[in-house]
């Protein structure tokens, strides 16, 4: 059975995409409702708030923890909701903003905000963060000056993360530089656990599909039979989630959200997902 | 349907999938790694499980990140370049046109039909390329466009039939080619 450290360091991405489903799923609205009538610096408003939010999930969390033979991730998530000082304070100042991205249907930001926390105290409890984070901002740094070589050259940014692996190992190699990892898992592992490109399921599952299509038989998977024989209006609304469609006048976010919501829930019946 | 609007639609619901964490042993590394070398097919109950499981996707996808960086790292060592440089000169023929300027690989678009509506493109590397292969190719343009995919034959080869609504000719008035790992 993996302890709680690896859980933290070998199943992170993991442990993650529950953080995200639980906290941006089935509890966000419970967060929002609160957080959204008392937002500003951090007041006991606030923090009211955040603890009552916290306690569903913890309540939640333990609950499925406590089954037999449970998945040890279920405990491991628990203390990562330890320090509420931290989460209230994170919150509240961010709470206007946050606020104001969910009016317009956007999540990222409170997700940003959640998962800063999540991963500073991932590494508070592992005691990664003296040596993880420091490696990180020098492979971002690299990551940069390649990207700016790139563009002299005429390119872009990349796009291909392996790619830009490849790139990193060659300069790591060239420079013989010290204290960063020096194989194609190792650099892998620090862009799942710090770039935000990868700390999103949908981000991840949208780098995936080609893979997932080209090994999977999808044949029976009418995506487009089943997303046209979806009522009108949870059509339009996912449409507006998945960026395809400017938002139209007349519906509030929150009825947005709950007909993307409702349709993607009936997708995935629809195609045994 | 566009493809990048299936994607997305896809993607959005394997985000929403939950994890009930019910297989953690059903599909295993050197299994994934066969299906992603090509040298093994997923049978139907794997296939399933690999829709139906988050963590079993994340690490079909952490070891294809893996297998690609490895398959640019070669490249990049031998000094392979990705990119194929070509700029058309016509819209509309009925005689193949050969695109050989990267050393190691040519393409071949070859017209189905003398309107320039139907095509068939075809790739050969060079034996040098193809044995630096760990796996199949995709040829695609830079905007974005998936020309070919799959694994060459034995005599380093691989051909598809063009899909697109634009022709490839058009395409590549404004985009270059490129070779990435599959």
């Amino acid at each position: 059975m993996p302890d709680e450290q690896h859980l933290y360091r070998v199943e992170w991405p993991r442990l993650r995409r529950h953080l995200y489903r639980v906290c941006l799923g089935q509890y966000r609205q419970l967060l929002l409702d609160q957080l959204c009538r008392c937002a500003g610096p951090v007041s006991d408003d606030v923090t009211s708030a955040v603890e009552s939010w916290v306690q569903a999930i913890l309540t939640d969390l333990a609950r499925q923890a406590q089954v037999p033979d449970a998945w040890p991730g279920w405990a491991a998530l628990l203390p990562l909701f330890g320090n509420m000082v931290r989460l209230s304070r994170d919150l509240g100042r961010e709470a206007e903003a946050i606020c104001q991205a969910e009016a317009h249907g956007d999540s990222s930001h409170l997700w940003n905000v959640l998962h800063a926390y999540f991963t500073d105290e991932r590494d508070a409890l592992d005691g990664g963060g003296t040596w993880r984070v420091p490696i990180w901002r020098r492979l971002d740094h690299l990551r940069r000056e390649l990207t700016a070589r790139r563009q002299q050259q005429g390119g872009g940014e990349y796009t291909d993360l392996a790619e830009l692996v490849a790139e990193l190992l060659l300069l790591i190699e060239e420079r013989k530089e010290p204290d960063v990892p020096r194989t194609v898992e190792g650099l892998l592992a620090y862009f799942y656990a710090f770039d935000p490109i990868y700390t999103q399921p949908f981000e991840e599952e949208r780098q995936g599909i080609d893979t997932l299509e080209e090994l999977t038989d999808l044949g029976w998977f009418d995506v487009q039979r089943a997303f046209m024989a979806l009522p009108v209006e949870l059509r339009q609304a996912l449409e507006i989630r998945l960026g395809l469609r400017v938002q139209p006048l007349g519906y509030s976010p929150r009825t947005l959200r709950d007909r993307a919501e409702r349709a993607i829930q009936r997708l995935r019946q629809a195609l045994t997902l | 349907m566009h493809p990048e609007t299936r994607k997305r639609l896809l993607a959005a619901l394997l985000a929403a999938q939950p994890d009930t964490g019910e297989h953690p042993q059903a599909l295993d590394e050197a299994r994934l790694r066969q299906a992603l070398t090509g040298t093994v097919e997923l049978s139907p109950a794997e296939q399933a499980l690999l829709l139906h499981d988050p963590s079993a996707r994340q690490r079909l996808y952490a070891l294809r990140d893996a297998q690609r960086a490895r398959q640019y790292l070669i490249w990049k060592r031998l000094g392979m370049a990705t990119q194929v440089s070509y700029l058309a000169a016509a819209d509309v023929t009925d005689h193949p046109v050969t695109i050989d300027t990267h050393p190691h690989l040519t393409v071949k678009v070859f017209p189905l039909d003398a309107e320039g509506t139907r095509w068939t493109i075809f790739l050969k590397v060079s034996e040098t390329l193809q044995e630096t292969l760990l796996s199949g190719l995709r040829l695609l343009d830079s905007g974005g466009l998936l020309w070919l995919i799959g694994q060459v034959d034995a005599d380093g080869e691989l051909s598809m039939d063009w899909a697109h609504a634009e022709s490839p000719l058009q395409r590549l008035h404004h985009y270059e080619l490129r070779i990435e790992p599959r």
